[in-house]
């Protein structure tokens, strides 16, 4: 799976490639993220709005990802339903910082 | 007992791509107005745990088929799935421990929440050991 990213604002912007992250492409997922981290420290925000499923080894992998980050936290933007089921069920919507979609994650000028 | 006819069936080898390939096969058959979508959303959310652990765990990983099953009896949606890995270890299904999520970052937990999700969204899980395989099965109201 690859997975973009861009800076906006000095915050980098990760947009995973296709619908899924799930134990199918979990390894890849991670591995992007960690290559893609490098020499960045500042904001970090995955656009999650063309993920439809996140099974709970894509949840592990999202919390691998925010371990990377030391104090800061993974932000996550336009979570759907079905993502956003999975994270309040396992409370890890209170672990992640969540906006609507990119624009208002970038206009919080904090990430809390 | 006349168990309804099935209004999914498919065997696949337990793989993560083909139980991604899977998913989205049920999610197509049954992502219609004719049931409740999220019915559907955590039905595929359940098989999706119970799958990549038959995958991950079940030692069959390459080798083994996977069997599933999509009937509807009454206003419920029946799920059943087979495996011929191992034996599942039974206490699986008396519950799971919450996932800690108000750890320092550095001790979140990175897995072990698979069984947890099955036993937020079921409550009639059942498993049984039989002829080599492990027989799941589950249902949701619809």
């Amino acid at each position: 799976m690859k997975v973009e990213h861009t800076d906006r604002d000095g915050t980098r912007v990760f947009v995973p490639e296709g619908v899924r992250i799930d134990a199918a492409c979990v390894v890849d997922f991670k591995e992007a993220l960690r290559a893609g981290l490098s020499s960045h420290d500042g904001r970090v925000l995955i656009d999650m709005a063309r993920i439809e499923f996140l099974d709970s080894s894509g949840l592990g992998a999202l919390v691998a990802v925010m371990k990377l980050l030391g104090d800061r936290p993974l932000e996550l933007a336009g979570v759907g339903p079905t993502v956003g089921r999975v994270l309040s069920l396992t409370r890890m919507d209170q672990v992640f910082v969540l906006h609507r979609d990119v624009a208002a994650a970038l206009d919080a000028r904090t990430a809390a | 007992m006349n168990a309804p006819a099935p209004l999914f069936a498919a065997e696949f080898p337990a793989t993560a791509m083909e139980v991604r390939a899977q998913l989205v096969r049920v999610e197509a058959a049954f992502g219609s107005d004719r049931y409740d979508g999220d019915a559907v959303s955590d039905m595929l959310i359940v098989l999706a745990e119970l799958l990549n652990n038959v995958v991950e765990h079940a030692g069959v990983s390459g080798s083994g088929r996977i069997r599933i099953a999509v009937s509807q009896a009454d206003d419920r949606l029946r799920v059943e799935a087979s495996d011929d890995g191992g034996a599942l270890p039974p206490s699986l299904l008396a519950g799971a421990p919450a996932p800690v999520f108000d750890a320092p970052v550095e001790d979140l937990p990175e897995g072990g929440f698979g069984w947890f999700i099955i036993h937020s969204l079921v409550d009639d899980m059942t498993y049984e050991r039989e002829g080599g395989r492990n027989h799941l099965s589950f249902s949701l109201a619809a």
